[in-house]
């Protein structure tokens, strides 16, 4: 099989003050994969995501992105190959309008100019705000802000997708909205939710974190039909949804 | 709306403007103001703002916005200078204050932000030269702008809680959710920079 996108080894990890969040953890993701990462609150989701660019160290094992290991020496790089999308977009919108957001990482890597401004409108055509571009960020709806948040991760052209919990805080037209926009990307994705039928809808395949460990790793239906599993790791359907009335996607 | 002074479109000979040369004035202004001293040259000051927002096709309504946080110091330094200087000299320390607050406003309501992060990079510029880097400078300055819708949107938030849960009049209620809130914020904002590639240096100046 060819080099995963994305290839976590035996990964762990203890905060300075002892708590320990990720006890060896694997995960392989291959080039056009849409995986949903599962698990209850302190499974070691986020801290697992901060590990794909190297905001924190492993303290044990491996993160490699295309074959490229995650050290200090190729930060660069990582950071352009893995495009994190923060649960809230008031974090990662921080400039005095939407064009100067997006532009903030590609201007970072050295890009300017015409290739800057052509890249920047791409990106913000990709996700349905190109016509907001001159706005100040705080003026759009939460909606619209995750959207530009995540033009300024595609913008950078990433390898990989990383969204922290994309349907979280939006209504349900936004939610649809989103879903459509990530459906029609191409783009290897990975995406941290506790909105399993986010998660069905968006990810052929799901990984269960719970405890700093990987306890499930397969098809979506799968892992939201295995009751078991389900209960054991506090993960609970909505009401009303049901995956076996859907149906294998 | 914040109570920050926003940018509002307009295609005035103000709003064209290089924000370079309306800083240059900003400055300027204040340099002269030192200057003022009787109450007619005041109100000439006065006149010449009024003129300038009507230039800038901005109305009275949002020019007396943008002093109204003013009011209470404007008032203690009013009834200081009555009692201390007499009324003359309370009217034109609080016309100069008045003034100088109304221009810098100008400037803000007459200037894309992005133009003024331009200007203050283009300014520090020559420091490059004592290791200043000019658009880290930028960064900061865009920063501190973003941070102030956001700060005071968690501060309504934090004071529609406190009422909400009956507390009034509680520093304490009010004081600890925002700082803890506005750390978390900046934590998590330091973060996203991280992941968007702000430590790097950037390749052609690096």
């Amino acid at each position: 099989m060819s080099t995963p996108v994305l290839d976590v080894q035996g990964l762990a990890f203890a905060y300075p003050d002892g708590h320990q969040a990720l006890y060896g953890v694997n995960l392989h993701v291959h080039r056009g994969e849409r995986v949903a990462l599962l698990g209850p609150n302190g499974a070691g989701k986020t801290t697992l995501v901060l590990h794909l660019n190297g905001i924190l160290d492993a303290g044990a094992g491996s993160v490699a992105v295309s074959g490229l290991p995650v050290t200090k020496d190729n930060l660069r790089e990582i950071r352009r190959r893995v495009g994190i999308v923060f649960q809230d977009p008031d974090d990662q919108l921080f400039m005095p309008t939407v064009r100067d957001d997006v532009a903030f990482g590609p201007a970072n890597l050295g890009i300017r100019g015409g290739e800057l401004e052509k890249r920047v409108m791409e990106a913000l055509d990709k996700v349905g705000m190109a016509d907001y571009a001159d706005r100040p960020p705080h003026h759009l709806s939460f909606g619209q802000r995750r959207r530009v948040a995540v033009a300024t991760v595609l913008v950078m052209e990433p390898e990989i997708l990383v969204l922290d919990e994309p349907s979280s805080n939006l209504d349900p037209a936004s939610r649809r909205e989103l879903a459509e926009i990530l459906t029609g990307l191409d783009v290897t994705l990975l995406m941290v939710t506790h909105d399993l039928p986010y998660a069905f809808e968006l990810c052929p395949r799901s990984v269960v974190l719970s405890d700093g460990v990987v306890v499930a790793d397969g098809p979506t239906y799968d892992v939201l039909t295995d009751d078991a599993l389900m209960a054991a790791h506090r993960l609970e359907l909505p009401f009303g949804f049901d995956p076996r009335a859907i149906g294998r996607r | 709306m914040t109570p920050l002074g926003l940018f509002l479109p307009g295609t005035s000979p103000l709003h064209r403007a290089p924000a370079g040369l309306k800083l240059l004035g900003l400055v300027a202004a204040g340099v002269v103001s030192v200057l003022l001293d009787e109450p007619w040259q005041v109100l000439v000051a006065l006149g010449v703002v009024t003129v300038l927002y009507g230039v800038a096709g901005i109305s009275l309504r949002v020019a007396v916005a943008q002093v109204r946080p003013l009011l209470w110091i404007a008032l203690g330094t009013a009834v200081f200078h009555v009692l201390v200087n007499g009324p003359a000299r309370a009217f034109v320390v609080v016309g100069v204050l008045a003034v100088l607050v109304l221009l810098a406003a100008l400037v803000t309501l007459s200037t894309r932000t992005t133009d003024l992060v331009d200007a203050i990079v283009a300014v520090c510029r020559p420091l490059r030269r004592v290791g200043v880097d000019p658009d880290r400078v930028g960064l900061l300055l865009a920063l501190g702008i973003r941070c102030v819708p956001v700060v005071v949107g968690l501060a309504q938030e934090v004071r529609d809680a406190q009422r909400a849960r009956g507390l009034g009049a509680s520093p304490r209620a009010f004081v600890v959710p925002l700082i803890v809130r506005s750390l978390r914020h900046a934590d998590a904002l330091g973060e996203a920079l991280v992941a968007r590639g702000a430590e790097d240096p950037v390749p052609d100046e690096g």
